[in-house]
């Protein structure tokens, strides 16, 4: 046994020793920051067959493999479900449980494997759901969603795994009523209902599936008690893990009726319990804690404890879980996790005691690549200990330290466990300090209680205490304290505190102004709110909670501030963010903001996770002043991890996805990290470089050097800008037109591109618009076809490009003809040559609509042909129109128009922008808000019908 | 029969709704040009609505009862700023379509008109529909949003006329940042807040 182990052992030691030395290593954030690629492994009980349930975006499968060699032998495609469930029901049979695309209920569906590895489909998806199933008696229990909120039982056995046998399986329980569905409890065997109508109300059933009997339980809520339940030994005892009665998290039996804690189950002077596992008795069979940051499972059983132990051993400070096992307990499946160890599969073999590594649940990081961490003891200023993790780079001289205090700040806590932030930043040269000040978890109630009250006093202490002590040992030159929710906050505090220590604040989705904190809503005055936010505040009145608000301290944040907020954050929302932006601008500061519009408290996102990783590592290492040596990107690897950074800033900071404030939204921000991205050897950045600075109409706009860049880029080999360079030739607007040569370019760019998906509407742009002999009707409707039939919905760029062709093209020409039968045939127009109804265009105002879901309107109050742009700021201009719906029109048929709007932009240069609208009886606005950046000059609104004839239009001038 | 007991109900309700709110006034938002000689016992109610929420009027009450329609927001944006006896009211219906009330609790809803002041008495927004409870609809405190509103739109009238928070909690960052933006000008509650800026560690 213990040779195999120790072979694994050896291999991974000797493979660090090889990595050593190859220097600064940046991992890619696409590999760092994903999901789980594997959702859920699960062993057959007779250890043949695993099925998992495979992540590939959009796309779910699952497979089946076979354990002895490791090979899938079939892949199950899900299409339009989620939220999988696999389990299996005996040695061959198991079941997929998912909920259907605008369904509520869940489906199943019960698979066959064949010896041979194949798999049969024996029931298609039902609706229902296994609440349990015992593979050694091969029964269980189905639950179904009846009409609202009720659910039926049903026991099935193996033998009925047929349609029928589904259909006619046996009713235990009819129509219950419960809030969500019911739930089972391994140790008691009972099936469990919540229900009720308000928090005050709340009732648990019990019904055992061992002989029908039924208890019911009613809850108390509202109280401040803290428990956590794991087991429902039955409606009125539950088994729950607290500390309310003891100076550590234990395992304890409750009472829900009288409130009452009873008799403890398992307790230790040494860790707080954070889970057990019971069997099947009701015997604790281990219980998990965090010791020194590493997740430890102790298992009662002596001979357990020994095996895990052994397991445990083959990575540094891993620990590892059985997900699942076989009957004889010969095969276990196991999920491993440790600081170098991403989440990953083993299956352990009993019969030649070996342990193999299956796949890794995310990207299959190599473990050589990620920064090991040091484990710190601290005295702070009243002599209490306090526990930190120092993670050093791993081969390189540090470049920095980031000091990040965690959220909460009350009974959360940081663990040594793998940390893809915390390695992101390690493999780009940063040494990383995180410490569980007083109010982290894990450390005792005593511990946790002694945060309270202490924001911005003793917990700040405590980083302090850490950070001077790691100091003694490593003086580092330049530190940022960065940080998230309450983080964020103790990162401006730790800046006040310290501004001669620090380079840097970062702070997202912070907490800046703790009085806010009270008055945030009139949901946060009750006494209920109020007192659990004391809880974390402390007694302390409003205005010493100003005195430690870095709102109001802003004068004292003399660093570098980055401000990162999500705009839905309900729990710290902007508001925190947009008060600290003010008040350090009055002070005299310039801090950098952003806004994610699609987050909360935190990231829904992949993508916009990455990009604030980026984000911050840019400005942590403009505000060191960072310079990347020769020697630090001497590797590719090194270079392309850098470039993907600089990419995503470059593309995301100012889009419609974010609101970039202060000098993030400067335009030349975007050609910074364009022109890093090119640096590091980004070859695109040469192409989206250069679009943007001729898509560019206010200052940023540079033709000459626009132009430059895509001819570099298209001699590079990058078709895109091959087709944005053949656009400008067609459009004639910033080259001279040439449909020739835009001809040429766009059709070698397509040529070039290995995309096939990739749709190709400048195609149909050129192909329209351009004279003969480049002219090709046939390819051009057909391209428009490709855009128009690939989604589901018509989108913008289709409407576009359909207006600018009808914006290039006259009514006389005969190309309109094919573009407008294939519209009306697409988009089911009407054929008749459509009027106006009514037109109303000028200077007014946009009015919101209060309706649900509907959207707002332009309102124009005057129709001038010249207007003063300063007496109109925030007005809005533009048109409003309905086409005229003709009798004879069906009931489906839609009318449409084409709205064309020519403008100067703030160089002079005429551009224009050109949308296809389309509805049946409907206003519609084309309207544009007037700011302080708008162009002067001269403007016009036109509207077109289908067959290219102009039905209205708008000239207009704007002065000063 | 039912359907008989159910229609009248709904016709009771309407000719109810008619007359309750034909009791309140109705009102709409001053221009910043407009002359603002207020009467020492009057103040500016500073009210916006998410721009999210679905909307058909709030009812007020206290010193005066006042019907809040969406005509009465300022064209082009979310804010209502009017002219109105000060003192204490509190907000005790929200209308989201005509037929569809949702009674606010007093306790939760009350505010504070200053006189003499411009007050903001918060964001009113609409979160969850359906379940016909008051906890669909709050009143939130964005006070920055509603400064910047004001310094946009009003440029004026807060030269001339001071801000204060009157919405849920005590909240002194108006008065905070006016003291700073505005030092000249005395403000009675930024004293407190001024204070703040000597305390250091």
């Amino acid at each position: 046994m213990n040779r195999i182990l120790l072979i694994i052992v050896i291999a991974t030691f000797s493979l660090s020793l090889g990595a050593r030395g190859q220097g600064f290593e940046p991992l890619s954030s696409t590999d760092l920051i994903t999901e789980a690629k594997i959702a859920d492994v699960q062993l057959s009980p007779g250890g043949d067959w695993m099925i998992a349930i495979d992540n590939f975006g959009d796309r779910k499968t699952v497979s089946v493999i076979q354990s002895h060699p490791a090979e899938v032998r079939q892949v199950i495609s899900l299409r339009s479900m989620s939220n999988f469930k696999i389990q299996w029901l005996n040695n061959d049979h198991f079941v997929i449980g998912a909920t259907q695309r605008r369904g509520v209920s869940r489906v199943s569906s019960i698979f066959k494997v064949q010896e041979e590895g194949t798999v049969e489909q024996l029931v298609p998806f039902f609706h229902g759901e296994f609440v349990h199933f015992d593979t050694q008696a091969e029964s269980g229990v189905l639950v179904k969603l009846d009409r609202g909120r009720s659910y039926s039982l049903f026991r099935v056995s193996a033998n009925e795994f047929s349609p029928q046998g589904i259909e006619d399986a046996e009713n235990i329980v009819r129509r219950e009523r419960a809030l969500f569905p019911p739930a089972y409890d391994p140790v008691s065997k009972n099936v469990l209902f919540l229900s009720g109508t308000s928090s005050g109300s709340l009732q648990i059933k019990a019904i055992s599936m061992l002989n029908g009997d039924e208890s019911r339980a009613r809850l108390v809520t509202g109280e401040n008690k803290v428990i956590s339940p794991i087991a429902f030994i039955s409606a009125s005892q539950w088994l729950v893990i607290t500390d309310e009665q003891t100076p550590r998290r234990v395992l304890q039996y409750y009472n829900p009726v009288s409130r009452e804690l009873g008799d403890i189950l398992y307790q230790s002077d040494d860790h707080d319990v954070k889970s057990a596992e019971l069997d099947n008795n009701g015997a604790v069979k281990s219980v998990s804690y965090l010791s020194a940051g590493q997740l430890k499972t102790h298992y009662l059983d002596s001979d357990l404890q020994r095996f895990y132990q052994r397991i445990g051993a083959t990575y540094p400070n891993a620990s590892f879980v059985a997900t699942s096992q076989t009957f004889d307990e010969q095969h276990i499946l196991l999920l491993g996790e440790g600081p170098q160890l991403e989440p990953s599969y083993f299956l352990y073999h009993g019969e030649d005691d070996t342990l193999q590594l299956l796949q890794s649940k995310f990207s299959g990081l190599d473990t050589r690549r990620l920064s090991p961490s040091q484990r710190l003891e601290v005295a702070s200023v009243d002599g209490t200990i306090i526990e930190s993790f120092l993670t050093m780079p791993l081969n390189t001289e540090p470049k920095g330290l980031l000091v990040m205090p965690h959220g909460g700040p009350i009974g959360i806590a940081d663990n040594n466990l793998f940390n893809p932030e915390v390695q992101y930043f390690a493999s780009r040269g940063f040494a990383v300090l995180r410490t569980n000040f007083r109010g982290s978890e894990g450390y005792g109630r005593e511990f946790r209680e002694s945060g309270r009250g202490e924001l911005g006093h003793l917990i700040e202490d405590d980083i302090m205490a850490s950070l001077h002590a790691v100091l003694e040992d490593h003086p580092f030159e330049n530190i940022c304290a960065v940080g998230a929710s309450y983080g964020a906050y103790s990162s401006m505090m730790l800046a006040i505190r310290a501004p001669e220590l620090f380079d840097c604040a970062v702070g997202s989705f912070g907490i800046y102004d703790l009085a806010l904190g009270l008055s945030l809503s009139n949901r946060h005055t009750g006494e209920l709110v109020q007192e659990r936010l004391r809880r974390v505040f402390g007694d302390h009145d409003v205005e010493a909670l100003m005195a430690t608000s870095p709102v109001y301290r802003a004068s004292e944040i003399s660093v570098p501030v980055l401000l990162v907020a999500g705009e839905r954050d309900l729990i710290t929302p902007p508001e925190h963010t947009y008060r600290l932006e003010t008040t350090l601008k009055l002070a005299g500061y310039e801090p950098e903001t952003l806004i994610y519009k699609r987050a909360g408290h935190g990231h829904s996102s992949l993508t916009d996770r990455r990009h604030h990783l980026a984000l911050i590592y840019d400005f942590v290492r403009r505000s060191m002043e960072i310079d990347l040596s020769s020697e630090d990107l001497r590797y590719q690897i090194a270079r392309s991890a850098l470039a993907e950074d600089y990419m995503l800033l470059g593309q995301r900071t100012q889009s419609s996805r974010t609101e970039a404030r202060g000098a993030l939204a400067e335009p030349k921000s975007t050609a910074y990290f364009f022109e890093q991205a090119l640096d590091l050897g980004a070859q695109s950045a040469t192409f989206e470089l250069g679009k943007r600075l001729l898509d560019a109409e206010d200052d940023y706009f540079d033709q000459a050097r626009g132009l430059e860049l895509l001819e570099e880029a298209t001699e590079l080999g990058q078709w895109r800008a091959e087709v944005e360079l053949g656009l400008h030739s067609l459009r004639g607007v910033l080259v001279e037109q040439d449909y020739q040569r835009a001809g040429e370019l766009i059709q070698a760019g397509y040529a070039r591109s290995d995309d096939s998906r990739e749709h190709q509407l400048p195609l149909a742009e050129l192909f329209c618009s351009a004279p003969e002999p480049v002219q090709n009707l046939e390819r051009c409707t057909l391209e428009l076809k490709r855009r128009g039939t690939d989604n589901r919905s018509v989108q913008s760029d289709f409407l576009e490009t359909v207006g600018r062709i009808y914006e290039n093209l006259d009514s006389q020409s005969e190309a309109i003809v094919p573009i407008r039968d294939y519209l009306i045939e697409y988009l089911n127009l009407s054929e008749e040559r459509t009027t106006l109804d009514g037109v109303e265009a000028g200077v007014g105002n946009y009015e919101f609509d209060r309706q649900y879901g509907r959207n707002g309107r332009f309102e124009p109050m005057s129709k001038p042909e010249t207007f003063s742009l300063s007496e109109n700021l925030g007005r809005t201009m533009g048109l409003r129109v309905k086409a005229d719906t003709p009798f004879s029109m069906s009931e489906e048929a839609k009318t449409a128009l084409v709205l064309i709007w020519k403008y100067p932009d703030l160089n002079g240069t005429q551009r224009s922008t050109t949308r296809l609208v389309y509805g049946r009886d409907r206003w519609f606005d084309y309207t544009r808000r007037l700011e302080q950046e708008q162009a002067l000059g001269d403007y016009q609104i036109e509207v077109r019908n289908l067959y290219n004839e102009p039905l209205y239009t708008y000239s207009y001038s704007i002065t000063e | 029969m039912i359907t008989n007991v159910g229609a009248r109900s709904i016709r009771l309700a309407f000719i109810s709704i008619l007359l309750f709110s034909g009791c309140a006034a109705r009102v709409t938002s001053i221009d910043d040009g407009q002359p603002s000689e207020l009467s020492e016992d009057m103040g500016y109610l500073v009210l916006a609505i998410d721009e999210r929420s679905q909307f058909q009027s709030i009812m007020m009450s206290g010193e005066a009862r006042v019907r809040i329609s969406s005509d009465s927001l300022i064209e082009g944006s979310n804010y209502i700023v009017y002219p109105l006896e000060a003192g204490d009211y509190y907000f005790d219906s929200f209308y989201v379509t005509s037929s569809f009330k949702i009674r606010l609790d007093e306790d939760n809803w009350s505010v504070r008109i200053e006189p003499n002041r411009l007050t903001y008495v918060g964001h009113i927004n609409v979160s969850i529909l359906g379940l016909f409870s008051s906890s669909a609809v709050k009143l939130s405190n964005r006070s920055s949003e509603a400064l910047a509103f004001l310094e946009d739109s009003y440029p004026q009238l807060l030269n001339e006329v001071d801000v204060a928070y009157g919405g849920p909690g005590n909240d002194a960052y108006l008065e905070y940042v006016l003291a700073q933006k505005y030092p000249d000008r005395a403000q009675g509650a930024a004293t407190n807040a001024t204070s703040v800026l000597e305390v250091s560690e």
